[in-house]
């Protein structure tokens, strides 16, 4: 059976799998375990994987399988920050596969220029993942008590005849509630870009849903930043200082990393 | 204060956020399409849904270590899994349907 090429990722030549691997991890399968493909300038770690396991085919059919995609994606994750740890690396997203080294070395020509440019970029920085959550029955009462708009609804209201003052009572709610999806983006919007600013770069991503949570608090913020390891000391205080202004209103603030830069590695130009 | 190192903490379904390229593959010459990420951290997330009884038992190895006993915990969860099985087909119904009604029918 064919053996595919199974690219985690793109690091600076002349470094020697020993000093990258921990030999006491296992392969992403069977018995082939990484190592480092040079040329020159760039070097890929790889591993040679089966075409019965990583194929198009069978990858289609591995991808619904959720323990398999658990087990090989965090393999995959594993070894990146094992590498990390060692050298400035381009992690891959998992599933990065090649038909030959040849084809990989093609690409890898191809996107030199750029390659080198983006590992440049990645040396002595870190990615960040910020996600922000919301207790909407916390959030709503602050709005309902504090937001200038309804403030003025209220006071709008009570110029208003009995029936009317009945009719608009019962729509406040509603529109509290817009007044506070308005503001929980504001807020995370205002978030987002005070930690941009100590960032070298940054991405906003989609929220997630409960279902995917699990959480009573609604996400409200979810984002990925790229931040010079020096100044990570600021970073973390930034969020700190937030979550401390935050916190009543129902805020919670939670940063995880440093990641591989997998926001920041992009193989596009 | 929330602020975690990412070996030390990482969630199944944070790392599949981060390493799944929105459902597909397209930096290699072989191209792979992944399943939605959305739709397989729902899963993934049934998978290991019941952390409260797995806390129960010890397992809490998400929280604590995921790396280094995730081979472990995988034949633990498979019990679960099956429990979960009837739920998630449920899901897939409604999501096939209505993706917009998860929420309702998680509840």
């Amino acid at each position: 059976m064919g053996k595919l090429v199974y690219l985690y990722g793109i690091i600076p030549e002349g470094h020697d799998i020993n000093e990258l691997w921990d030999p006491e991890k296992s392969a992403i399968e069977g018995e082939d375990l990484p190592y480092v493909e040079d040329f020159g300038g760039l070097a890929a770690v790889v591993t040679k994987v089966s075409e019965d396991e990583f194929g198009e085919t069978a990858m289609e059919e591995n991808s619904n399988n959720t323990a398999w995609i658990q087990e090989k994606a965090f393999h995959h994750h594993e070894a990146l920050l094992e590498l990390q740890r060692h050298t400035t690396v381009l992690p891959m997203k998992f599933g990065t596969i090649f038909e030959s080294v040849e084809s990989l070395k093609q690409m890898i020509e191809e996107k030199e220029e750029h390659l080198q440019h983006t590992l440049q970029t990645l040396e002595g920085k870190e990615e960040w993942n910020v996600k922000a959550y919301i207790n909407p029955k916390t959030f709503y009462e602050r709005v309902a008590e504090a937001n200038e708009n309804v403030k003025a609804k209220r006071e709008e209201i009570e110029q208003m005849s009995k029936g009317r003052q009945y009719l608009e009572t019962k729509k406040l709610d509603k529109f509290i509630e817009e007044e506070m999806f308005k503001d929980q983006e504001k807020k995370a919007e205002e978030m987002y870009d005070r930690l941009a600013g100590y960032s070298e770069d940054s991405e906003r991503k989609k929220n997630w849903k409960k279902d995917v949570t699990g959480r009573e608090d609604e996400m409200a913020l979810n984002s990925a930043f790229l931040v010079v390891s020096e100044d990570l000391e600021s970073f973390l205080d930034q969020i700190r200082e937030m979550e401390k202004e935050k916190e009543e209103d129902g805020w919670l603030i939670e940063a995880t990393g440093p990641w591989p830069a997998y926001h920041f590695a992009t193989m596009e130009e | 204060m929330p602020i975690e190192q990412s070996t030390r903490s990482d969630s199944i379904v944070d790392v599949l956020e981060l390493v799944l390229d929105k459902g597909v593959v397209i930096a290699g010459d072989i191209r792979v399409n992944i399943a939605d990420v959305e739709l397989l951290t729902i899963k993934i997330r049934l998978i290991v849904a019941s952390v409260d009884k797995a806390k129960e038992i010890g397992m809490d190895w998400w929280e604590s270590d995921p790396f280094l006993n995730s081979q472990a915990a995988r034949k633990e969860v498979e019990d679960e899994n099956r429990e979960l099985k009837e739920r998630l087909e449920k899901l897939e119904n409604s999501m096939a349907s209505d993706r917009t009604q998860i929420g309702e029918d998680n509840k």
